[in-house]
């Protein structure tokens, strides 16, 4: 015996099928045992669409997803590192299909092959490098956004003054004519386009022109600089001199460093010339590196591929950038220096990502942050949610003095007197039989004694709870989440605005 | 216009922002000037009803933070080429299904199709709980739905997806030609072949969501 296709039963199931054809089909399904068990399971299966397509949102982690999107926006415009590259396959281009007209054919249609891409540069002699266009007017000056102090440093500006410490350097507008030093740390700065430069550790750059002429960055004895250009003006010049040596920007990541008489350059991504006075240059791709001395001829010589690890490291020391750059106005407007005070050589990270390490000074955007670091001992220590402020500029937050126990720091705002009480209010308010009501079936099990639930809780003048974080807990999701709807259900009255932490235990 | 994914505010959600009250297309523009506020205030309007689309397109929560973010990312660097031809919540959906698309591709691994776990935020569900029903039924419910989980994820990612939209959603082909950025007659084909193949995968299942039953495809007749 025949039996009904499955999707026409779902369309029995559905009521979609004409009378005649139901009561043809419903006349089979009772006499075939097969077909019936088949419209049973069909029709089950239509009966759970409805809850299907109304599941609800799973809680997820909202502002650590909020946090990355920014960053994926701030980081990840930038080109990825073609890392390993294979080479394209050659196709077809059939431009006339003719068949009769093989030689003609042989002219039009043929294999494009695209060679891969040579694994090291040939130098390429080139002339003179064209000067800057001669402008009528002076160009437009450029100003660079400190973004990133990591472990102090200095700015000597044109003028003799002398800029010293994190925050006061993260005030200071970058100009022509400034020279940054550094000491254990890095310092970054954005500019014109979105470009940004990192100056390294223990590192000397001098910004000998900086206009939408030219960029001129000169790199002292020793040192080493990570660059990032965005887009460059028309007919604008962007180069690195380190000794004898001129990196020239054909719109790239680099880095440029200088190891006594020698100099290294690796390219990230785009390409940069190493030329000496103009005369000659080798071409460094994507992936590719080059080591040289003062002394050495560039001709003939070629860059060679990095590997994986150099890739990373590379990488890693990406410039700092801001997330939405405008322009350095807008910039110093709506951002706000967030000072970071951790144990030296501790990492520590805004919104997942890794800024440095030690002392941190870096600009942000208006909103929340969480900052993460690790304790005296290198442990993870629990994330921490901070309210940065467009007011705040020039008033930079520091968070933490140092801690070198495992406890801890809190992002704590208020005074202690004003956190006592309002952590007394919502001790009292707080729904004691719907908290007990979150672990019941643990505590049946024998499972809810020693567990923990700790919160993040910011509360407003005017008593409504700002926000609610889950910084740690023993506890499964589903607990955790009752727990959070009973404290966030909590009515407070006015009073002081606060943040705390606050555990909760069982 | 097509179906909204509407926001419904939730008790987790923080105090309304000055944006909350702001109309959509002053808040795009708003995006659009670069206004970190308003970015917010629609990540706050949209992100709940983006993690719902996707974790019912595929039917689990893993990497549900990434794509939840991948689609704001996407989201955001092209808001400068929205036109307010569709509606925004619209506009969103179309690029979670694109994302949930791409990552019924890449899945290296087929995970289970869905977790008892996120079953259980579906039984938590309000209008799941007003309905009284018996702790058998409910395991019967969840069975049934990890059936259709199991079957959908059998189908090559391009059916699922317009068969998922068509028979759980209930959408038109003109609608879900504009998700899936396809034209109707080629989603009509489309659904026609993932609907004979998914209620196959259903029919054929045995009792305990695995054996098939003996049902086969050869010797089926229309009905109709």
């Amino acid at each position: 015996m025949s039996h009904l296709a499955p999707h026409r039963l779902a369309a029995l199931a559905a009521g979609t099928v004409s009378a005649r054809g139901a009561a043809r089909a419903h006349r089979h399904v009772d006499r075939c045992a097969d077909c019936r068990r088949a419209f049973e399971r069909v029709r089950a299966a239509r009966a759970t669409f409805p809850d299907l397509a109304a599941r609800p949102s799973p809680e997820l982690r909202w502002d650590r997803i909020r946090a990355q999107t920014y960053w994926t926006l701030g980081t990840g415009s930038q080109t990825a590192i073609p890392v390993e590259r294979t080479p394209r396959r050659a196709r077809w281009t059939l431009a006339v299909p003719a068949l009769g007209l093989a030689a003609a054919a042989a002219a039009i249609v043929g294999w494009q092959v695209r060679p891969p891409a040579p694994r090291v540069a040939t130098p390429v002699a080139i002339g003179t490098p064209a000067p800057a266009p001669v402008a009528s007017a002076a160009p437009t000056p450029l100003v660079g956004v400190v973004t990133l102090v990591e472990e102090g440093g200095a700015i000597a500006t044109a003028d003799g003054r002398a800029i010293v410490g994190g925050n006061a350097i993260g005030a200071h507008a970058i100009v022509a004519g400034d020279q940054v030093t550094t000491d254990g740390g890095r310092l970054s700065a954005q500019f014109g386009d979105g470009s940004t430069f990192t100056v390294g550790p223990h590192s000397t750059l001098s910004l000998a022109r900086f206009d939408l002429g030219a960029v001129e960055l000169a790199l002292g004895d020793a040192g080493r600089v990570d660059v990032e250009v965005s887009h460059r003006g028309p007919d604008q010049r962007f180069t690195v001199r380190a000794g004898e040596r001129v990196i020239e920007v054909r719109g790239t990541a680099f880095r440029v460093e200088r190891l006594g008489e020698r100099v290294a350059v690796a390219c990230e991504h785009g390409r940069v010339a190493v030329s000496s006075d103009g005369v000659a240059a080798v071409e460094l791709g994507a992936g590719q590196a080059l080591e040289v001395g003062d002394r050495d001829p560039l001709l003939g010589r070629a860059a060679r591929p990095m590997s994986q690890a150099e890739l990373g490291e590379l990488l890693a020391a990406r410039p700092a950038a801001l997330a939405q750059w405008t322009d350095p106005d807008t910039i110093y407007r709506t951002t706000a220096g967030l000072a970071l005070v951790v144990p030296p050589g501790q990492p520590v990270a805004v919104d997942g990502v890794i800024i440095g390490a030690g002392s941190v000074w870096r600009r942000v955007a208006p909103g929340r942050h969480l900052i993460e670091s690790t304790d005296g001992t290198g442990r993870a220590r629990p994330g921490q949610w901070i309210e940065v402020d467009a007011s705040s500029v020039d008033k930079p937050i520091v968070l933490a003095a140092a801690p070198t126990t495992a406890e801890p720091a809190l992002a704590a705002s208020g005074t202690a007197a004003a956190r006592r009480a309002r952590l007394l209010e919502l001790s009292r308010a707080i729904d004691q039989t719907q908290l007990r009501g979150c672990v019941r079936s643990l505590a049946k099990q024998g499972l809810a004694d020693g567990t923990h639930v700790e919160l993040e809780i910011g509360v407003q003048a005017s008593g409504t709870i700002r926000y609610l974080n889950i910084v740690d807990t023993d506890l499964p999701d589903r607990v955790v989440a009752c727990v959070r709807d009973v404290v966030g259900a909590t009515t407070l009255g006015r009073g002081a605005q606060v943040s705390w932490r606050h555990q909760i235990s069982f | 216009m097509l179906a909204v994914v509407a926001k419904t505010p939730h008790r987790n959600d923080p105090p309304a922002s000055s944006l909350a009250r702001i109309d959509e297309r002053e808040l795009v523009a708003r995006c659009k000037a670069g206004e970190r506020a308003a970015h917010d205030e629609l990540y706050h309007r949209f992100r709940r009803a983006v993690a719902a689309n996707l974790f019912r397109v595929l039917g689990d929560r893993g990497e549900l933070d990434d794509l939840v973010q991948e689609v704001f990312v996407i989201a955001f660097r092209g808001l400068a080429n929205f036109r307010h031809e569709a509606q925004l919540a619209t506009w969103l959906y179309r690029i979670c299904v694109n994302v949930a698309y791409g990552k019924m591709r890449t899945r290296s691994r087929r995970p289970p199709p869905i977790a008892v776990a996120d079953l259980e935020l579906a039984a938590n569900d309000s209008s799941a709980v007003e309905r009284p029903e018996s702790p058998e039924r409910a395991l019967e419910r969840r069975q049934d739905q990890e059936r259709v989980y199991a079957a959908l994820e059998k189908l090559p990612p391009k059916k699922r997806i317009v068969l998922y939209l068509h028979e759980i959603e209930g959408r038109g082909l003109k609608e879900i030609a504009y998700l899936v950025d396809s034209n109707p007659v080629t989603v009509r084909t489309r659904l026609f072949y993932a609907r004979r193949e998914f209620y196959e995968i259903i029919a054929s299942q045995g009792a305990d969501g695995g054996a098939a039953s003996g049902l086969g495809p050869s010797p089926a007749k229309d009905a109709s």
